[in-house]
């Protein structure tokens, strides 16, 4: 066993003006090539470990800080960050407020840490290079840092912090504003530096990247450590709770089908499977199994088979019926009509776009950073206006109308909570949009308390929203868009630093709004939740709409996928594996498909 | 977002010069234009301005700027046209209003010194990379600390125009009226700058992390990756620039 270079013993961490500590009694070691998950949900204290680690408390950040702290063969608790840059790199969780500011390209932006270490020019040109081709930032290397799409920049911060080869790299969330072309970059990126001997600890929600690389695992709750130690451990620790520590798809898949009387492969003596592949070992024999034995039925039912295997959660979604048809009197409708837009001539960013929602229900745009998709909200809002085509929300031609007009037809939730929120309180901030757009005060009382209920935030509602970290500042911004009662709502990477409890409330407040006869359009990165409460995708790449149906179609569909930069939810990529006729896209789908196979 | 730098690109023998030398260049012509006591003079520098900016490419943005001092430069020739101690002799009338012959060249000359500022400022921020311009100041010994906050002043600064529109836009889909009189502009106010001036100190308690862990603050010598050469003949064009100057000063002191 090798020395570990990452050594946190009883770990205790107050911030000035604070009551209540923020991390206590925190263990820790990690050793050199390691990846070290931390993982835990909202306020758990996961970013302040990564503060302690690099040794920006107390020196930049005031607190007080007791127990033992060793990195790198450091103190950074007496060091500071400074003395220790080198030897340990942070990427913090707000991509945007990492760029320093003092270099005018993305190139030099990456070489800013090195010139500071001192590094002889050649290696600086060599590194950067590197870094450059690793997180497919060449094309953009000589564009102002400032002006790149938030994907890049998020790839930019990493990339600075990747290539100065510390001992110690933290990433805080480094995903989290990613497509998952994007994410599968930085995951590569991960394993390179592991390969190279550096630890790595990743401050991070999904479950499936996790299990999968994670070697060891801190998971902390309320500033708590809930468990600590190896990841295969951990993710097979039935004690530890989902809300804790949330299983990846394949070992919810895989229990599942036991818990339905399935025996799985390894004659039930092998733990839960992590990874797909583990997952296949373990599933497939029960596929073949069930196959086999449903042979003679399913020739005698013809296609029961597949049509068992479609996917029950999809068949449960509300709307069905939400592209197609007369839309019902007073309900929610958005025509976009050979829409074309471009902020500069002759560099169009949205191509001749056109497509129609009626009715209520659950729409998810997804594509690549940068493919169009916030500039066609901007347009859904009337914050611009087509160059050519229309858009009409409701009946309003957004060209012929002020924003705050469009507004009482249509909510969005912004993607950068911080754009948005400035009031005192938490539930101040979720009554304002219902208030501006004419509502009476108590019933936008009602409906801001409603919704923040639904996500989980009503104990928070006096709270000052720049109190509460990111993930929980974007939900706020979430229910004040919810309070509006708008025929329709568009919610911008409503997903963004989620942990499990609250994907799982905003997915049951979707779902609910569609039932109430709403209209949800979800801008999202996140496949997985896109599959289990959208019952229409589109996907948008180019500026154009590549693919516009059901997911279970359009998850099928690789090449379109493939072009978009996005990719087929977990469990439609297990199916394949599994050789299932079906296209199931959920968890829940993959079950029913496995047990009616 | 659109790249906030006021630089723009381009391979013109302009661009070329190094940023000391036309920092020189136009710290001299701006004040000598000034300085120097005949218009005429004055107009040939903004000339001699305009010519390298047509070279670098950049007549059209200066052409903007010179646009935007339109009202001011009309309140020169109103006021000084109107009311110049030295006005005696009477030009033409408008509503009423008597416009001297004295006043109004005195606005002549304001205006005339007003455009060759731009332009010369121009030479140097349209042509020079800010990052440039601190590179060769802090090899000339300006400390890195000094040298960040110049430069990061030229580049986040225009950011928060960006960061005004988006928060704009935010707070237009929330309802917020941001068309119309005075008074539905002023209530607009709080909802724009308070997010604004709430997540710019966000940023910059990040933005001071981001430095610290990337060895900003770390003693010790630092690289200066794209190193800032004087170019070809830099003293002889220095030589000139501040031979403009002197010569204005003589004039101006010989009572030209």
């Amino acid at each position: 066993m090798a020395e570990a270079i990452v050594t946190v013993e009883g770990l205790r961490v107050r911030y000035a003006l604070a009551d209540e500590p923020a991390l206590e009694g925190v263990r820790l070691e990690v050793e050199p090539g390691e990846f070290c998950g931390v993982t835990g949900p909202h306020g758990a204290g996961k970013s302040t470990l990564a503060y302690a680690l690099m040794g920006l408390l107390p020196h930049v950040m005031r607190a007080d800080v007791e127990g033992r702290v060793r990195v790198a063969g450091r103190d950074p608790i007496a060091e500071g960050a400074a003395r220790l840059a080198g030897d340990v790199a942070l990427c913090l969780q707000n991509p945007y407020n990492q760029i320093s500011g003092a270099r005018d390209t993305v190139y030099d932006e990456i070489a800013f840490g090195l010139e500071n270490l001192g590094l002889p020019p050649d290696e600086i040109r060599a590194r950067v290079d590197e870094a450059l081709a690793r997180f497919g930032l060449e094309a953009v290397a000589e564009e102002n840092p400032f002006a790149c799409s938030g994907g890049q920049v998020q790839r930019l911060a990493i990339a600075s912090a990747w290539v100065m080869r510390p001992r110690v790299l933290i990433l805080d969330e480094p995903t989290s504003q990613l497509d998952p072309h994007g994410a599968r970059e930085v995951e590569a990126a991960v394993e390179a530096a592991r390969r190279q001997g550096m630890a790595v600890i990743v401050i991070e929600h999904r479950a499936e990247w996790l299990a999968a690389r994670a070697d060891r695992l801190l998971v902390l709750r309320a500033g708590r450590p809930v468990a600590a130690g190896p990841a295969r451990r951990l993710y097979g620790a039935a004690e530890l709770q989902e809300e804790d520590l949330p299983r990846p798809v394949y070992t919810r898949v895989a229990r599942r089908v036991a818990e339905l009387g399935a025996e799985l492969g390894g004659g039930g003596t092998e733990p839960w499977p992590l990874t797909e592949d583990e997952a296949v070992g373990q599933l497939r024999p029960v596929v073949s199994r069930r196959a086999a034995g449903s042979a003679g039925d399913a020739r005698s039912a013809g296609t029961a088979g597949a049509a068992g295997g479609a996917d029950d959660a999809a068949a449960a979604r509300p709307g069905r019926a939400a592209t197609a048809g007369a839309a019902p009197a007073g309900s929610p409708s958005l025509l976009i009509d050979d829409v074309h837009f471009a902020y500069e001539p002759g560099r169009p960013v949205i191509r001749g776009i056109s497509t129609e929602i009626r009715g209520p229900g659950v729409t998810a745009l997804i594509g690549r950073n940068g493919g169009g998709k916030s500039t066609l909200l901007r347009l859904l809002l009337g914050l611009v206006r087509p160059d050519r085509g229309r858009v009409v929300v409701d009946g309003l031609d957004t060209a012929r109308a002020t924003v705050a007009q469009v507004a009482r037809r249509l909510a969005m939730a912004f993607q950068n909570p911080d754009d948005q929120l400035f009031l005192g309180t938490v539930l101040d901030e979720a009554m304002y949009g219902a208030k501006n757009i004419g509502r009476p005060p108590e019933a936008a009382r009602a409906s801001a308390v409603a919704a923040l209920e639904a996500l989980g935030l009503a104990g928070m509602a006096g709270r000052h929203p720049y109190d509460l970290g990111f993930g929980l500042r974007k939900l706020v911004t979430v229910a004040a868009a919810v309070a509006m009662e708008t025929p329709i709502l568009v919610l911008d990477e409503p997903t963004m630093a989620q942990d499990e409890p609250s994907l799982r409330r905003l997915a049951a407040l979707v779902r609910r709004l569609a039932e109430s006869g709403r209209h949800v359009l979800l801008v999202t990165h996140h496949m997985e939740f896109a599959a289990q409460v959208a019952e229409r995708v589109l996907v948008l790449s180019g500026g154009r709409i590549l693919a516009d149906g059901a997911p279970e179609d359009v998850f099928r569909r690789e090449d379109v996928l493939a072009a978009a930069g996005v990719e087929a939810p977990a469990a439609l990529r297990l199916a394949r594996r599994l050789g299932l006729a079906a296209s199931p896209v959920t968890p829940e789908g993959l079950c029913s498909a496995i047990m009616g196979s | 977002m659109r790249a906030p730098s006021l630089y723009v690109p381009g391979r013109s023998f302009v661009h070329r010069a190094d940023p000391l030398t036309k920092a020189a260049w136009a710290f001299s012509t701006a004040l000598a234009g000034f300085i120097v006591p005949d218009w005429r003079a004055t107009a040939a520098l903004l000339v001699l301005n305009l010519t390298l900016l047509g070279l670098a490419g950049a007549l059209r943005r200066t052409a903007r700027l010179i646009l935007a001092s339109a009202v001011l430069v009309a309140t020169f020739f109103v006021a000084q046209g109107l009311s110049h101690p030295s006005n005696a002799e009477p030009l033409f009338r408008v509503f009423g209003l008597t416009f001297y012959r004295e006043g109004l060249l005195v606005a002549w000359v304001l205006a005339l010194r007003l455009w060759n500022t731009i332009a010369a400022i121009g030479v140097l921020v349209f042509t020079v990379r800010p990052q440039d311009l601190v590179t060769a100041l802090l090899m000339r010994g300006l400390s890195p600390r000094a040298g960040y906050a110049l430069v990061s002043i030229i580049q986040v600064l225009p950011t928060l125009s960006a960061s005004v529109a988006t928060i704009l836009d935010a707070q237009r889909s929330r309802g917020v009226e941001t068309e119309g009189g005075l008074r539905v502009r002023l209530r607009a106010l709080l909802p724009m700058l308070a997010p604004l001036i709430m997540s710019a100190l966000a940023a910059a308690q990040d933005r001071a992390v981001a430095l610290e862990v990337r060895g900003f603050s770390r003693p010790g010598p630092r690289t200066i990756l794209r190193p800032v050469r004087d170019m070809a003949g830099a003293a002889f064009w220095r030589a000139v620039g501040l031979g403009v100057l002197v010569a204005a000063v003589l004039w101006r002191a010989l009572g030209g």
